[in-house]
């Protein structure tokens, strides 16, 4: 049977190879993140400054959606509205049937992933190649990605090496040099011949009608010139207002999400070719994508919207570390998975994903636009207990508990206190907490009382 | 669906978001604040730490120099009159043809020349110090492919176009970011960590880039 919840999920996921693996690639991140930001001293300010860019953007996503359009437009782009994912696929198979196109080449975007985007154009015969070495790794081997920006943080080079032996021209090696160069070869030519290009859009630019791609590989620059026809499917609320906003975006995003100073490809691309240019496509559709982010822009959790996924949340969440990204069994993994995911599509498939979180704050540290994931994760259970308990519904007199004595910095140590969890935590996370809520450590772990971090989050967060 | 209808639902959900902040009305202008560097300086310290080599003697020299080191024979470059500081584009090895076919017939055999490109030579219209970064800008005579598919990129910089920093140059009337169909920012030579998180060069983009500052 096919695991249905998170707890199913994880516990088939836990203590295995693919998690180890994780945890080692999450630690290297958080470190690289960290050094980047010390490395940088505007970085603080850098971040206030980019949350009042998203913030700004979302309390007036409507007039800057309009303003994109027109500007999309104007540099002799086709834009098309998607309510949802059937709609935007729709267009997209439209596109190419209208055009006659046969192949189509992608670069790594998680909202194509969403909508199931390339399971939608092999139904309509159309050959779908992800070239995104990470991606590209997941397609071949039939798999899904475990992290929004490392797809296969929990595969090992032995298993790419195998993969590769089998499915590519290549003597077996196992050394990434040799693999590395194995794809680009196999992949050239496969984007050379191409009729489409795919890509998302990491920022669109309200002012201008420029959409913008980052990729250290170069793939995302070649889905974009190659090709006669580039398709850009871009999330409704990953605008900034202007040049400026942008990067300060892309520089927060880049040492956020991989410890670099910026991406080595910020790609800016304004319309199609131009009638004095020599190379790039002849035509450019940006779809932009609404797929229930409308409503959960009309709700208490309308700040996940701000998020830029750069995965600084995955990296340093303790269930993530643990349990991996497909144990949440959405597109959308870790702390702002659980979070996202209920808000996007819902609480009776995903009403589960909010509970795998032990609140320890460390997200809300990590991330560059400082969204308050821990007080998002209470709403979400609040909205999926008010809408009907699943196998959580005995967490609902427990949480309540939980949120009281959590509040009350003394009452939460004298619970600690009580149980003996001081004497018994060991290193960074408590695994077991004392009385009842010994259910709830089973799959989660807390962060162990010197981290000052889950009060002063909450502080803030009263006010 | 509409455009009008998606907009108008935009508009409506947005009037009930709760947000955290009361979040400014006008963001206005803002730049990092970094302390004072000697420009030039910087700009070699972070693009050397990016991988990128950087030369500073006269752009035929290194162009000379590249086609040796690499055993060149094929190039696709910008227009000459395109890039400062160069007189004339190389004669030994073969140049490839730029223009691309438009509409639906003769793209991918043109594409095809670019299978096994070895060297590009491009402009740079401006730099940021702070991240050891160029700005490569599409135009006429300014083909994108030149700083995308060879193995080999040698991309030319004005030394008084280096900015502090990228909202430094954002900030600045000449950036101009919507002109031209692409303006990439490149750091560094192309490169992947998906496996293991080992760092390998020349994924889809060219293995080694060289600056020449002029
Ligand atoms: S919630 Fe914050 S830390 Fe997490 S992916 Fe989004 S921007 Fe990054």
């Amino acid at each position: 049977m096919t695991p249905v919840t998170f707890r199913e999920r994880s516990t088939r996921e836990l203590g295995t190879e693919k998690v180890v693996n994780i945890g080692k690639a999450t630690r290297r991140k958080t470190r690289d993140r960290i050094s980047a930001s010390a490395a940088y001293p505007p970085m603080e300010s850098m971040r206030d400054r980019a949350r009042e860019i998203r913030l700004h953007t979302l309390a007036n996503l409507s007039d800057y959606l309009a303003q994109f359009a027109d500007s999309v437009e104007r540099a002799g782009g086709h834009v098309y509205f998607a309510a949802d994912a059937d709609e935007a696929n729709r267009y997209v198979s439209q596109v190419a049937a209208d055009r006659g196109v046969r192949s189509v080449v992608k670069s790594k975007s998680m909202v194509t992933e969403e909508i199931e985007l390339n399971h939608h154009l092999e139904s309509h015969g159309l050959d779908v190649v992800e070239t995104d070495l990470g991606e590209f790794i997941v397609q071949i081997s039939g798999d899904r990605p475990v992290h929004i920006i490392s797809p296969v943080m929990h595969k090992d080079r032995y298993e790419v090496a195998e993969l590769f032996a089998d499915v590519l021209d290549m003597d077996y090696s196992n050394d990434p040099v040799d693999l590395n160069a194995a794809a680009r070869q196999h992949l050239r030519s496969i984007f050379l011949g191409a009729d489409m290009g795919i890509s998302g859009v990491n920022f669109g630019v309200a002012d201008t009608g420029t959409i913008s791609t980052v990729t250290n590989e170069g793939n995302a620059r070649l889905t974009t010139t190659a090709p006669r026809i580039h398709v850009a499917i871009m999330g409704m609320e990953r605008l900034v207002p202007n040049a400026g906003d942008l990067t300060v975006m892309l520089e927060v995003l880049a040492r956020s999400g991989t410890g670099q100073a910026l991406t080595v490809y910020t790609n800016l691309i304004t319309g199609p070719r131009a009638y004095d240019e020599q190379d790039g496509p002849d035509e450019l559709h940006v779809v932009i994508l609404d797929n229930g982010r409308s409503e959960a822009l009309a709700s208490s959790s309308a700040e996940i919207l701000a998020c830029i996924r750069c995965g600084a949340c995955l990296n340093v969440c303790p269930v993530f570390r643990e349990a991996g990204g497909h144990a949440y069994g959405s597109v959308y993994p870790g702390p702002i998975g659980a979070v996202l995911t209920p808000a996007l599509f819902g609480h009776d498939e995903w009403g589960d994903l909010p509970f795998a979180s032990s609140l320890c704050g460390a997200c809300k540290d990590a991330c560059p636009i400082r969204i308050d994931i821990p007080s998002l994760l209470l709403e979400q259970r609040t909205e999926s207990m008010s809408k009907g308990g699943g196998d959580f519904a005995w967490l609902g007199p427990g949480l309540a508990a939980y949120r009281r004595i959590a509040t009350n910095p003394v009452l939460w140590r004298g619970f600690l206190v009580a149980g003996g969890v001081f004497g018994k935590a060991t290193g960074e996370w408590i695994t077991r907490l004392p009385f009842q809520a010994g259910n709830w450590t089973t799959t989660r772990d807390l962060p162990a009382p010197a981290d000052q971090s889950f009060h002063s989050w909450w502080k803030e967060h009263r006010g | 669906m509409e455009r009008s209808d998606f907009l108008a639902r935009v508009e409506t959900a947005q009037a009930s978001a709760i947000l955290p902040d009361h979040p400014p009305d006008d963001p206005g202008q803002w730049v990092p604040e970094l302390p004072e560097v000697d420009l030039v300086t910087r700009f070699i310290e972070m693009a050397e730490k990016m991988a990128a080599e950087i030369h500073t003697v006269p752009v035929d020299d290194v162009i000379s120099e590249v086609i040796d080191r690499y055993a060149i024979d094929n190039y696709i470059s910008w227009d000459a009159d395109r890039i400062d500081g160069l007189d004339e584009l190389p004669d030994g090895p073969r140049r490839i043809h730029t223009e691309t076919p438009r509409g639906v017939d003769g793209r991918a055999e043109h594409n095809a020349a670019y299978m096994d490109c070895q060297l590009g030579i491009t402009g740079a219209e401006a730099a940021f110090a702070e991240t050891g970064t160029i700005v490569v800008r599409s135009g006429p005579g300014q083909p994108r492919m030149a700083s995308l598919v060879p193995l080999v990129h040698v991309a030319v910089l004005p030394r008084e176009r280096i900015f502090r920093s990228a909202s430094h140059w954002a900030a600045d009337p000449s950036a101009r970011m919507a002109e031209g169909s692409n303006v990439v920012f490149i750091t560094g030579p192309s490169k992947t960590a998906d496996i293991e998180s080992i760092v390998t060069l020349g994924v889809h983009g060219p293995k080694h880039l060289h600056i020449v500052i002029v």
